[in-house]
């Protein structure tokens, strides 16, 4: 479940700017709240450029000279966000409806 | 060894078990490892909380292999891909060996099948389905005289739909267990890993 919600958190990170590793591994467990393991976040990165829902091009900070790969959402990534948030707010208000039954007077 | 040094050597480490990835997709993934590592160590972390945060190169390289191989049988749907799949995580998972074994029996099932089928273009007097006192099955007799043979050029017919069964039950194995075994999405039915 944590690899499905980490590209869902993802995708939507990358929905609102692009952004390179580090910076969405750090977005995802303070923001998100998600507990990634240090590199986990690149294979996931790796898959989601190869699908072409993420593109990629590499920029130099201009702050340090050091160069960092960007990530941008792509249209197709935008399409299967869309899809995916659906997907979620669906199961997620099924389950907190299944939940609260026990609470229920 | 410095600090400098064994970062090169988990790198190298990290470039060699990504060996069989296009050079520059296995470079672009050093590149970015590096630049990560550089980050974190400007920011005050020592090499050593990094590089025990990325856990061993080898597992690291995994992940990403894991990730492009599901992405790519997902992608093609080809029962060859979608198959070499499930072989590669059959030493990881019970799900992929029992799924792994079921394809396997499935391919003998359709080996012996084919082969029956031969026999009966080869040697159309001896082979075939055969029943006898006590006994029944398909294959070769010695004495045609022994038994009698049922399906005569109907084994044809049969042979193709055992043969299409076979395939249909290993496209329904593989397209059930191939996305329970790949990075889940939320809200799909197997997304409990």
């Amino acid at each position: 479940m944590l690899k499905g919600l980490a590209e869902l958190a993802l995708l939507s990170l990358l929905d609102e700017e692009a952004c390179y590793g580090l910076e969405i591994l750090e977005r995802l467990r303070s923001d998100a709240g998600l507990q990634l393991a240090e590199g986990a976040v690149y294979p996931l990165l790796h898959r989601l450029e190869k699908a072409r829902w993420t593109a990629a091009e590499w920029r130099i900070d201009p702050e340090n000279g050091r160069p960092r790969k960007y990530y941008a959402i792509t249209d197709a990534g935008r399409e299967e966000l869309a899809a995916q948030r659906t997907s979620w707010t669906q199961l997620s208000s099924r389950l907190t409806h299944f939940l609260e039954r026990s609470v229920r007077p | 060894m410095t600090d400098q040094a064994e970062v090169e050597r988990w790198l190298s480490r990290l470039g060699w078990a990504l060996n069989h990835l296009p050079p520059h997709e296995r470079d672009d993934i050093v590149r970015e490892t590096r630049s990560h590592i550089e980050d974190r160590v400007a920011s005050g972390a020592s090499f050593q909380q990094v590089l025990s945060g990325f856990g061993p190169a080898e597992r690291h390289a995994r992940r990403f292999v894991d990730e492009i191989e599901a992405c790519e049988a997902l992608g093609s749907q080809r029962v060859g891909d979608l198959a070499r799949f499930v072989a590669n995580r059959a030493h990881r998972s019970v799900g992929a060996a029992i799924a792994l074994l079921a394809l396997i029996l499935l391919t003998i099932l359709a080996g012996i099948t084919v082969l029956v089928v031969g026999l009966k273009i080869v040697d159309p007097v001896h082979a075939g389905l055969w029943i006898g006192p006590g006994t029944a099955f398909i294959g070769v007799i010695d004495d045609p005289q022994a038994g009698r043979e049922i399906l005569g050029l109907w084994l044809f017919p049969a042979a193709a739909v055992v043969l299409t069964l076979i395939f249909i039950a290993g496209r329904l194995l593989l397209s059930l267990v191939v996305p329970r075994l790949a990075p889940q999405r939320p809200g799909s039915p197997a997304g409990t890993t």
